[in-house]
C-alpha cells in the first residue's frame, strides 16, 4: 500500500521530469516538442493541484481543525503557480525563448520550495492525522490517473 | 508531531541576509588596498602580517560573512525553523562582524594592543550572538525526523567546527595581546605557535566552510537542478568522516603524526565528495544552460587537480612550488573551490530570495502578482556569464601572482573588477526588489 507522502512525492518527481523536458525543448528551440511536453506538464500539474485542493486538504482540515494554516498557504501558492503557467503559455505561444526561460526558472523555484514544504511537513502531517489515510491515498491516485 | 511548532512562513526579513551579502565586496576592496600597499613583499611568506590580513579578509570578511547571511535563510527553507529574535541577532552579529573583521585585519597590519583588544571583543560578540542563536534554533530539531535531517546534522557539525575555529582564533589573538605573558606553564601546555594556527586554518577551511557547503549542497543541488538526491551513505556518513578527521587533527598535538598526513586525508575526502557532486550533477534532469552548474564543475574539477598536485608535490617536490606550497594550495582552495561555490550559489540565491519574499507578500494580494519580476529580470544570464569569466580570470591571476609576485597589479585589478561587478549585481537586485515591494505596498493601501 502506497502512503500519501510516497505517492504525492512520486507525483512531484513526475511533474519535474515533464517540466524539464519541456524546458529543454524550448532551450533547443524545438517548438513543436516544447508545445507537446508543456501540455503534458500543464495537465499533470492541474490534476495534482486539484487532487490536493479537493481531496487531501479538506480531509486534513477536517482532521486537525486547521483551516487557515499550512493548507491556506499551499492553496495560495497553487494560485500563484497557475498564474505563472498562464504567463508561460503566453511566452510559448509567442515562441519567446528568453521570457519563457526566465519564467520557467521562476516556476521551478516556486514549485521546488513549495514541494519541499509539502514533502517535509504537510504530507507526513496528513498521513499522521487523517483517520483513514490509506483510503485517501487511493482517492488521490484515482484522481491523478483520471 | 507538534503541528503548532511548524511554520510555513518562517523567512526572516530579506534585508537581513542582504546586509551580510552586501558587506562582502567591501572586504574584497579592503583586500585590494592591502595588495596595493604591500606589493611584492606580501607574497614572500604566508606568515607575513599583511598576508594574514589578506587571508582573513577573504575567509572572514567575504566567505564567512556570506555564509552567515545565507544561514539566516537556509534554516527556514530546509527545516521550517528560524533564528529566535532573528532581527536582533542578525543586526548585532552583522555590526560586530563588520567591525570585528575590519579591526582584525588592521590588527595584523598595525599590532597595537588596543586594536587587538577591539577585534577580540567585537568578534566575540559577533560570533557569540550568532552561534548562540544558531544552537538555539537547531536545538528543537534534535527531536525531529524530517527528510532534511541529514542536512541539519551536517549544519550542526559545521557550527561546532565554527565554534572551535573562533575559540582557537581568539586564544591566538589573546596571545598576541600579551595576556599569557608570565604564564609559562600555560604557554607550555598550549603552544601558541604556527601549529595551532595551522589547525585553526584547516578547521576553518574543511570544517566550518567545507562542511557547510556539503550541507547546503545536499538540498540545493537536487532542488535547483532537478538532480537525484545524494546517495544515502554519503548523506549519512560522509560529513561524520570529515568531522572525525578534524577531531583527530585537533588532538594531533598528542600524537607523532605530521600535519601533512591529515591534510592528505582531508583532501582525499574532499575529492571523493566532489566526485559525488559531479556524478549527481551529470544525472540532473534540468539541462538548460545554468551558470551555477558551471561554478560547481569549476570548483569540483579544481579540487581534484589541487589534490593531485598536492600528492605529486609530496612525492616529486615540484620546483615551481618550492617554498610556496602553503600559499599555492590554500589560495587555490579558497579561490577556486570555496569562492566559486559561494559565488555560484549567490547568483541563484539573490534572485531566489528576492522573488520568494515578494511572492510571500502576494499570498495576501493576488493582484500584486502582476508586478513580480521573473528570476532572470533580477540577474540576467549575460550578467551571470560575465561574472563567471571575471571570477575565473581573477582566480587564475591569484595562482600566477603566488608564483610570480611581480604581477600583483594584475591580480589587484582583476579582484577589484570581479567584486565591483558582483557588488553592482547585488545593488541592482536590491533595487529591483525595493521598487517591486513599493508597488505592492501601493496596491495594498
Amino acid at each position: 500500500m502506497t502512503s500519501i507522502p510516497q505517492y504525492m512525492t512520486e507525483k512531484h518527481r513526475e511533474c519535474d521530469d515533464i517540466f524539464t523536458e519541456a524546458e529543454s525543448a524550448v532551450a533547443a528551440e524545438n517548438w513543436p516538442l516544447a508545445q507537446q511536453q508543456w501540455q503534458a506538464f500543464a495537465n499533470e500539474l492541474a490534476l495534482h493541484l486539484e487532487a490536493e485542493e479537493s481531496i487531501l486538504f479538506p480531509q486534513f482540515e477536517q482532521a486537525t481543525g486547521m483551516t487557515s494554516g499550512p493548507t491556506y498557504v499551499m492553496r495560495s501558492e497553487h494560485e500563484q503557480m497557475r498564474a505563472l503557467v498562464a504567463d508561460l503559455e503566453k511566452a510559448l505561444a509567442e515562441q519567446d525563448k528568453g521570457e519563457f526561460l526566465g519564467l520557467s526558472e521562476t516556476l521551478m523555484v516556486l514549485m521546488q520550495q513549495h514541494n519541499m514544504k509539502e514533502e517535509m511537513m504537510l504530507y507526513p502531517m496528513t498521513q499522521q492525522n487523517i483517520p483513514d489515510a490509506d483510503k485517501v491515498a487511493e482517492q488521490l491516485q484515482s484522481h491523478c490517473q483520471s | 508531531m507538534n503541528l503548532s511548532g511548524l511554520s510555513f512562513n518562517a523567512l526572516p526579513p530579506v534585508h537581513l541576509p542582504f546586509r551580510f551579502f552586501l558587506s562582502a565586496p567591501i572586504f574584497a576592496f579592503f583586500c585590494v588596498t592591502i595588495l596595493l600597499t604591500y606589493g611584492e613583499s606580501l607574497w614572500l611568506s604566508r606568515w607575513h602580517p599583511a598576508m594574514l590580513a589578506l587571508t582573513h579578509g577573504f575567509t572572514l570578511g567575504i566567505i564567512t560573512m556570506v555564509m552567515m547571511g545565507a544561514l539566516l535563510q537556509i534554516l527556514p527553507v530546509v527545516a521550517g525553523i528560524s533564528f529566535p529574535k532573528v532581527e536582533r541577532i542578525a543586526t548585532i552579529s552583522h555590526v560586530f562582524m563588520v567591525i570585528g573583521s575590519a579591526s582584525l585585519l588592521l590588527s595584523f597590519l598595525f599590532p597595537h594592543s588596543l586594536i587587538i583588544l577591539f577585534s577580540i571583543i567585537s568578534l566575540t560578540l559577533a560570533f557569540g550572538v550568532f552561534i548562540g542563536g544558531l544552537f538555539w534554533a537547531l536545538a528543537p530539531t534534535l527531536k525531529q525526523t524530517f527528510n532534511q535531517g541529514d542536512t541539519l546534522v551536517v549544519i550542526r557539525l559545521a557550527t561546532i567546527a565554527l565554534l572551535v575555529v573562533i575559540l582557537l582564533g581568539l586564544l591566538l589573538q589573546l596571545n598576541r595581546f600579551g595576556l599569557y605573558a608570565g604564564f609559562s606553564s600555560l604557554t607550555a601546555w598550549l603552544p601558541f605557535d604556527k601549529f595551532y594556527t595551522n589547525i585553526h586554518a584547516l578547521l576553518g577551511g574543511f570544517g566550518w566552510m567545507g562542511l557547510l557547503i556539503i550541507a547546503v549542497s545536499f538540498q540545493v543541488i537536487p532542488m535547483f537542478h532537478v538532480a537525484p538526491s545524494f546517495p544515502q551513505p554519503v548523506r549519512k556518513y560522509f560529513a561524520k568522516l570529515i568531522a572525525i578527521s578534524l577531531i583527530a587533527l585537533l588532538c594531533s598535538s598528542f600524537f607523532e603524526f605530521e600535519l601533512k598526513w591529515f591534510i592528505a586525508v582531508l583532501l582525499v575526502l574532499q575529492s571523493f565528495y566532489v566526485l559525488v557532486v559531479i556524478n549527481v550533477l551529470r544525472k540532473r534532469k534540468r539541462k538548460v544552460p545554468d551558470i551555477t552548474v558551471r561554478y560547481w564543475f569549476l570548483a569540483s574539477v579544481s579540487m581534484l587537480f589541487l589534490t593531485l598536485l598536492y600528492f605529486i608535490d609530496e612525492f616529486f617536490s615540484l620546483k615551481a612550488l618550492q617554498g610556496k606550497q602553503d600559499l599555492f594550495f590554500s589560495g587555490a582552495f579558497i579561490y577556486f573551490y570555496l569562492l566559486s561555490i559561494l559565488q555560484g550559489l549567490l547568483i541563484k540565491i539573490l534572485p531566489f530570495l528576492s522573488y520568494t519574499h515578494l511572492q510571500q507578500r502576494c499570498l495576501m494580494n493576488f493582484e500584486a502578482m502582476q508586478y513580480l519580476p521573473h528570476m532572470h529580470q533580477f540577474i540576467s544570464k549575460q550578467q551571470a556569464n560575465v561574472l563567471w569569466f571575471l571570477h575565473l580570470l581573477a582566480a587564475c591571476s591569484l595562482l600566477i601572482v603566488i608564483l610570480q609576485p611581480g604581477l600583483y597589479l594584475a591580480f589587484s585589478a582583476l579582484l577589484t573588477i570581479e567584486f565591483a561587478y558582483l557588488f553592482w549585481i547585488m545593488v541592482q537586485t536590491v533595487s529591483i526588489y525595493k521598487k517591486t515591494s513599493e508597488k505592492i505596498t501601493q496596491l495594498d493601501s
